[in-house]
């Protein structure tokens, strides 16, 4: 056989004449085009209806005086955007929101972590308190609030035992003006500090063990291993249970409604209370909705800071 | 079974070109082992094939169709891929039925096919495992024998011992060619590997930047490199190509020059060739042995390996270059002296300076073909 | 030294080990002393609520709750919307996620953004104008009023869609070469390898299902179509004042119950799923 035998040279006599032309192929495209509506439609249908179309919907309700009974439908412009920062009740209610966020998320996170760092071992024992600790993660916000309203009731509750028990008289705490505030933050704390674990045990799982193993031999000792390695390594974890938290609790509503009704003196009061009661006792639904965007908006900024610090770091 | 013909075929992703217009023709029954460096587009040849990707531009005909705009489902193919691949949720068996079940294939005719394939791959005691309860190897006969029961018209192959140790490398090699043997099917089998190249082709495609090197049987391409890259990818250790000007051209071939000192002879016809001419030679280690004085070229010895069944020395020529040779007679060579080093005639080959082969002269191939 | 190092080292565990302790009773102790009321007669909780055993012991609050109550009825509601809201996401979920891993198709990256753009979007921002839509529709005091919004939260699409998009494309280019159309693919090779994945979104799903509060309480107004939720929210309103203490408290067993066997089942997967929501 010739040593200059290249490509293309040999012939299949049969094939030469087989089908001419070719389709430019859109296999690719077109097919999935069709499969892809099929896939997607279902949830699509959902999407549009129950989220994107009333998105939207409140948008422009929020845009008119817009009462559900009594079929006012005015359209007002921004005025109910206006409105809202001279009503004292929603300055209160932000006030209390804000307050209720800046006690609570610091806190979350201390205990979260806290509990984390300590409970990241393989032995029973600390499976077992990993189990408990989130275990009222899954309760409802209705049970939770339950729980505590009884913990803390004046004259039966499990802490008034315990003041009694030293001679104490038991405090009110739900009905004194400076307690309430902080026991929603308690009820909250012990509700829902399952999730910023277990986030933190992740990011600690993502630690290798081998970066330890090194600072041990270069003979570093536990309280430098946490704050040189382990609290540095965590960063991006605790920037995310951050921000997840002040988006969580900026949307604080079942505590105060179950526990507080908002008071005492509307001293508990939260934005998206004002905005169920505005919504569905007064039936202001435009104003309603013109509250819930801006609440949207502070929600999104949070979110944005998130973002915003990520993208620093990468 | 079928053949395969690949005509002007182009291939490019977004604005890269891939594939610059590949033509290759297989004939039924022939093993057709696509070789090439990694990134060379062997693997974006045969999914073109399998239909996995569209073709940007040609026609590719499997059979009498040109199956272009026809999916992998339907072209009647199969395909053994570099990590198996096998369905990890899947036993053996319901591996192996998956396709069959898809093309509607009767239950008792699936069954007998799985139980044939089982034997001939010998896997009877694996077909109720998982892909997770079984070792590399056992995978890839599995994937083998997923291959198998379809009994496709082409199959194809790609990278398909490359995840596997050395050992289970060689073994799974042997069994693919006694496999071809035996089913005597089309076959396209993709590796960067020359060595499983040259064991099981009956034809290989060398492939480079997405265009076809050369075609040709094994020891074609060994022996009768059309140029430089071929030369240098087929054969281990590799060809030494040491740069030179011709001296002389005569009846006994073309004399050179080589630029590090001392000169060799090559039997080639001497198309186009001057004296003076700058030219590459092609010396493989087994054709480099000690020579007297005053015949090729010296060189001073860097190592020495000592494999039992053959000694290669690594030696560097006064310009630099490394030149790898086989010591047949396991002399008494030590690393750091300087010896002689020649080459016989028929067994050189000779490059022009682009890198393209003059071609040797009937004589010499015709016994190098014949070895 | 090196021993006295390791010697404060096995002190200050011993401390932290202490203080775990001390927190995990304040986690434990209040679930076992409600649960002790639930056990105990009301007459005796008049009298003191002190106590973490359920002493003197009664089951009446339970058979009253199963025979006299709408407890019966808000649990079977909350059973329909839980479990309907998890079939629903896992089926509409998966198929969108199948869809956003592994189709082409044209405006494929401008639609999935826009989905995304539905996770910042919070259930307070939209519970106003869902419910006026909801009206419009004439859906309020349905089980599917209760679902719909859920069903339509992006967090599913999302975590199939990374879930799929980390199947390696080989199985799929093998079944494609055997022979297998995109809904056989979906069905045979995709969706038994991602339940682990289904797993994880059903068990969420049903947990936030339960226990949605907002939306239920503003859908539902009329008291047979309570959720066990809203309906143990409603429950709470005078119970200070009344005997039922040991009714209420028994409710609130019956209403936590089933997320917390839920829970104890497949735990394992829950803490997978928050890891997995991290994007990591």
């Amino acid at each position: 056989m010739s040593a200059t035998q290249s490509a293309g040279v040999m012939e299949n006599p049969g094939a030469v004449a087989a089908r001419p032309t070719i389709r430019r192929s859109a296999r690719g495209k077109r097919g999935d085009g069709l499969a892809a509506l099929a896939f997607l439609t279902p949830y699509l249908v959902f999407f549009v209806l129950f989220l994107a179309y009333p998105f939207v919907w409140g948008i422009w309700i929020s845009l008119h005086d817009w009462e559900l009974v009594g079929k006012v439908r005015n359209y007002i412009g921004l005025a109910n955007y206006w409105d809202m920062f001279e009503d004292p009740l929603f300055l209160l209610s932000i006030r209390n929101t804000f307050l209720f966020t800046l006690m609570t998320v610091p806190a979350m996170v201390v205990v979260s972590l806290g509990l984390a760092l300590a409970l990241n071992r393989d032995t029973r024992f600390h499976a077992v308190l990993r189990v408990i600790f989130f275990t009222s993660s899954v309760f409802s916000v209705t049970v939770a609030t339950l729980i505590w309203i009884m913990v803390l009731s004046p004259d039966r509750g499990l802490v008034a035992h315990l003041f009694r028990s030293v001679g104490m008289q038991p405090i009110a705490f739900l009905g004194s003006p400076d307690w309430a505030m902080p026991a929603l933050t308690v009820t909250t704390v012990w509700w829902s500090v399952g999730f910023p674990m277990i986030l933190f045990l992740a990011g600690l799982q993502q630690i290798p063990q081998e970066i330890y193993d090194a600072a041990r031999i270069d003979n570093a000792s536990a309280w430098r291993r946490l704050t040189c390695i382990t609290l540095p390594s965590l960063r991006r974890t605790i920037v995310l249970v951050v921000v997840l938290q002040i988006i969580a609790q900026l949307q604080l509503f079942g505590q105060t409604l179950i526990m507080t009704g908002g008071g005492p003196a509307d001293r508990t009061r939260s934005m998206v209370q004002t905005i169920y009661e505005t919504g569905f006792t007064e039936w202001q639904l435009g104003y309603a909705s013109a509250m819930s965007l801006f609440l949207f908006g502070v929600m999104f900024l949070a979110s944005m800071l998130q973002l915003y610090i990520s993208r620093q770091e990468d | 079974m079928a053949s395969v013909e690949i005509r002007g075929v182009r291939k490019s992703f977004g604005a890269v070109p891939v594939l610059h217009g590949v033509d290759l023709n297989i004939r039924q029954g022939d093993f057709t082992v696509i070789v090439g460096p990694s990134g060379c587009g062997k693997s974006t040849l045969l999914r073109l094939v399998a239909g996995l990707e569209d073709a940007s531009g040609g026609e590719i005909v499997i059979g009498d169709d040109v199956v272009n705009d026809v999916p992998p489902g339907g072209r009647d193919i199969a395909m053994v891929f570099q990590n198996y691949a096998l369905y990890p949720h899947m036993t053996a068996a319901e591996n192996m039925a998956f396709g069959l079940e898809n093309s509607r294939v009767p239950r008792d005719e699936i069954r007998r096919r799985i139980a044939a394939a089982a034997e001939t791959l010998r896997i009877q005691p694996l077909m109720q495992r998982k892909p997770r309860e079984m070792s590399g190897g056992q995978r890839q006969r599995v994937a083998i024998g997923r291959a198998i029961v379809r009994n496709p018209k082409v199959f194809l192959f790609d990278e398909p011992l490359s995840n596997l140790d050395a050992g289970l490398r060689v073994q799974m090699r042997i069994e693919i060619a006694k496999l071809h043997q035996q089913l005597k099917a089309t076959m396209i089998y993709v590796t960067h590997d020359q060595v499983e190249a040259m064991t099981l082709a009956d034809q290989i495609v060398v492939l480079n930047e997405g265009r076809v090197e050369q075609i040709g049987r094994p020891l074609e391409l060994y022996h009768a490199p059309l140029n430089t890259f071929v030369a240098g990818f087929i054969g281990s250790p590799k060809i030494n190509l040491l740069p030179g000007r011709v001296r002389s051209v005569g009846p006994d071939g073309v004399a050179v020059d080589l630029q590090a000192g001392g000169t060799l002879t090559a039997q080639v016809v001497p198309d186009g060739l001057d004296v003076g001419s700058e030219v590459i030679l092609g010396l493989r280690p087994e054709s480099l042995h000690p020579a007297a004085d005053g015949q090729g070229f010296k060189a001073r010895i860097d190592v020495i390996e000592r494999l039992g069944n053959e000694t290669m020395v690594y030696a560097s020529l006064p310009s630099g270059e490394i030149v790898a040779f086989e010591d047949r007679k396991a002399s008494r060579m030590v690393s750091g002296e300087t010896v002689q080093v020649g080459a016989d005639p028929m067994e050189c080959h000779l490059f022009r300076k682009d890198g393209t082969a003059l071609q040797r002269t009937g004589q010499a191939l015709a016994r190098a073909l014949e070895a | 030294m090196a021993a006295k190092h390791l010697r404060s080292e096995r002190t200050a565990e011993y401390a932290i080990r202490a203080v775990l302790l001390v927190l995990a009773a304040l986690w434990v102790i209040p679930l076992i002393w409600i649960l002790a009321m639930s056990f105990k007669p009301n007459d005796a909780l008049m009298m003191s609520t002190a106590g973490l055993l359920p002493i003197p012991f009664t089951t009446k609050n339970f058979s009253d709750i199963l025979f006299v109550s709408m407890t019966p009825r808000w649990l079977f509601n909350s059973a329909v919307v839980a479990l309907g809201t998890t079939a629903l996401t896992l089926v509409v979920a998966s198929l969108a996620g199948y869809a956003f891993a592994r189709l082409e198709f044209p405006f494929k990256r401008t639609l999935f953004i826009i989905v995304l753009a539905g996770l910042m979007v919070p259930e307070q921002a939209l519970v106003i104008p869902l419910h006026a839509v909801v009206t419009g529709w004439e859906l309020h005091n349905t089980h599917f009023a209760l679902m719909a919004p859920r069903v339509a939260l992006p967090v599913g699409v999302f975590l199939m869609t990374q879930f799929f998009k980390a199947v390696p494309r080989e199985l799929e280019e093998a079944a494609a070469i055997d022979n297998a159309s995109r809904f056989t693919i979906f069905r045979r090779i995709m969706l038994p390898l991602s339940v682990p994945a289904l797993v994880t979104l059903g068990i969420y799903t049903f947990l936030h299902s339960w226990n949605d509060f907002f939306w239920p309480l503003v859908s539902a107004t009329n008291t047979n179509m309570y959720t066990i939720t809203v309906g143990l929210a409603s429950l709470q309103g005078n119970f200070a004042q009344t005997e039922g203490l040991g009714f209420v408290m028994a409710t609130a067993v019956f209403a936590s119950l089933p997320i917390v066997i839920v829970y104890l089942i497949f735990q394992r997967y829950l803490v997978r799923g928050v890891a997995l929501s991290t994007g990591k």
